[in-house]
């Protein structure tokens, strides 16, 4: 038979309108796929993973030590880090070893006394050149940074991307 | 006398008010379906689940500009949406929405007039409204509106014999052309079994009738913008939808009254039953709208001239046969 004959027939042409009403009517009852994006959230996988964020021991002390592995691994070098001491106080006392670290004179003068563990002084990445590519998670030595799941980020101005320590341990 | 009077003047503030919020309503259901269809949500902002979008809507185009083209005819360009307008809601005035109701002894028929013309009298007034959007078209003096009104005009034309000739079955069933009569005769068995194809190609020209989709050739956005309201802004706009939803909820009523047994049914109240009924049958148009595309201008009038008017000239002959044979 004619295939062309045979698309125009009546019968041909009613029964494939059926099928779009068809169709419709199955969509209908369906459960929309949509949802209301800023009151509900989209239910991500617990393994999806998106842009990097800091660790924390248990006391609330940073686990970074500003090794400068991660600055130097990053792709499109999002992560600035500049490295500092962590400070004590005035009544620590310097153990047996400090004592014998002449690299931590200077810094005595100024009150100061550190037991010479280096710990970053500010953490910055940007998040408008991170490519979430996990190579910082990958190399860091001591899981200080991870990818976590925060992958809305919102901002008015470009300064705003560059997340420092605060905002990067609060992220998910 | 004056009983009668105040009956009268409380029944068509009823119906007007009713058929205002319906129309403003049916844009929120048409959303909705379209949405469910379409696997989304709709309006959900405005009050519970949207609804009171349509209100919010109304207040928009209340406050927006109202947009004049320069070289438009003012009055024409004015007039055109209450043509639009006028026809739809004065059409209910002949369809009975409900079983004669007794209040302090008088028998007050739940229809505001029963002509005995009824059917005439809405086939006349729902041709009116193809002037509203040729004049719209026309005196917008802008391309697309008036390539909009020319098609709207033609496409109209053509719907209307297959129209017309799908309820003149109905019409030799009955015996009447009074809807309340009409009504009536359908006690038993509703016309829907006697005259299918009636039914089918009522519901196919009164869509093209409406300017819906799939037949809303005199709007096509994707040729014409937004066809012959295209310079339309502001509440001249919104008399046209207001124009258009009411038009799908008369053709509902029309359709309930003449194929569907009109308000009766059993257990419920007559008005609920047609109202029970009308919804359905608008769900039916907004179901044809969201699943059919726009069709091709030759197609149009290939379908209506060729298939439809054909089919309702067989629809006659068909049904005058099979009454003389069974002697009716």
């Amino acid at each position: 038979m004619d295939t062309k004959k045979q698309e125009n027939s009546i019968i041909e042409i009613s029964k494939n309108l059926l099928i779009g009403l068809k169709t419709t009517i199955k969509t209908f009852f369906n459960k929309p796929v949509t949802f209301q994006y800023p009151r509900e959230r989209l239910e991500i996988a617990e393994r999806f993973r998106a842009f990097p964020k800091l660790n924390v021991n248990k006391d609330g002390s940073l686990r970074c030590v500003a090794c400068f592995l991660c600055q130097t691994v990053c792709p499109p070098a999002a992560i600035k880090i500049k490295s500092g001491y962590v400070d004590y106080g005035d009544e620590h006392e310097l153990t047996e070893r400090q004592k014998h670290n002449h690299s931590l004179d200077k810094l005595a003068h100024n009150n100061t006394f550190n037991d010479g563990r280096r710990h970053p002084s500010s953490f910055d990445i940007d998040l408008l050149r991170c490519i979430c590519c996990g190579y910082c998670e990958e190399i860091c030595p001591e899981e200080a940074i991870s990818m976590g799941s925060n992958y809305e980020v919102a901002f008015y101005t470009r300064d705003e991307g560059i997340y420092g320590i605060e905002k990067l341990i609060e992220s998910r | 006398m004056i009983f009668w009077l105040i009956a009268e003047i409380i029944k068509i503030l009823i119906v007007f008010a009713g058929l205002l919020a319906a129309a403003a309503y049916l844009t929120l259901l048409e959303r909705k379906v379209a949405a469910k269809i379409q696997n989304r949500m709709g309006p959900m902002e405005a009050g519970f689940h949207g609804l009171l979008q349509p209100i919010a809507d109304g207040i928009k185009l209340f406050f927006k500009e109202d947009i004049i083209p320069a070289d438009a005819d003012k009055i024409l360009f004015l007039l055109a949406p209450i043509i639009v307008v006028i026809p739809a809601l004065t059409t209910f005035a002949v369809i009975p929405f409900g079983a004669p109701v007794k209040i302090l002894g008088h028998t007050v028929p739940l229809q505001i007039t029963n002509v005995n013309i009824g059917i005439l009298f809405i086939l006349a007034l729902s041709s009116l409204g193809i002037y509203g959007v040729v004049l719209g078209g026309w005196a917008s003096n802008s391309k697309y509106s008036l390539l909009g009104g020319i098609r709207t005009a033609a496409q109209m034309i053509s719907y209307e014999i297959p129209l017309v000739l799908s309820i003149i079955g109905v019409i030799m069933i009955a015996g009447d052309l009074s809807l309340s009569k009409i009504v009536s005769e359908q006690s038993h068995i509703w016309f829907i079994v006697y005259q299918p194809v009636g039914f089918i190609i009522y519901l196919i020209a009164s869509t093209a009738e409406m300017n819906r989709v799939p037949f809303d050739l005199g709007e096509a956005e994707g040729e014409l913008v937004a066809g012959f309201h295209t310079e339309y802004s502001s509440m001249e706009f919104a008399f046209y939808f207001i124009g258009e939803y009411a038009q799908i909820v008369v053709n509902s009523a029309i359709i309930v009254t003449l194929f569907l047994g009109g308000w009766q049914g059993p257990f419920l109240p007559s008005v609920l039953w047609f109202l029970i009924k009308l919804f359905f049958v608008v769900l039916i148009y907004l179901w044809l709208r969201w699943t059919y595309p726009r069709l091709r201008y030759d197609e149009l009038m290939d379908f209506g001239w060729k298939f439809l008017l054909p089919l309702a000239l067989a629809n006659i002959i068909v049904t005058g046969f099979i009454m003389i044979l069974m002697n009716k």
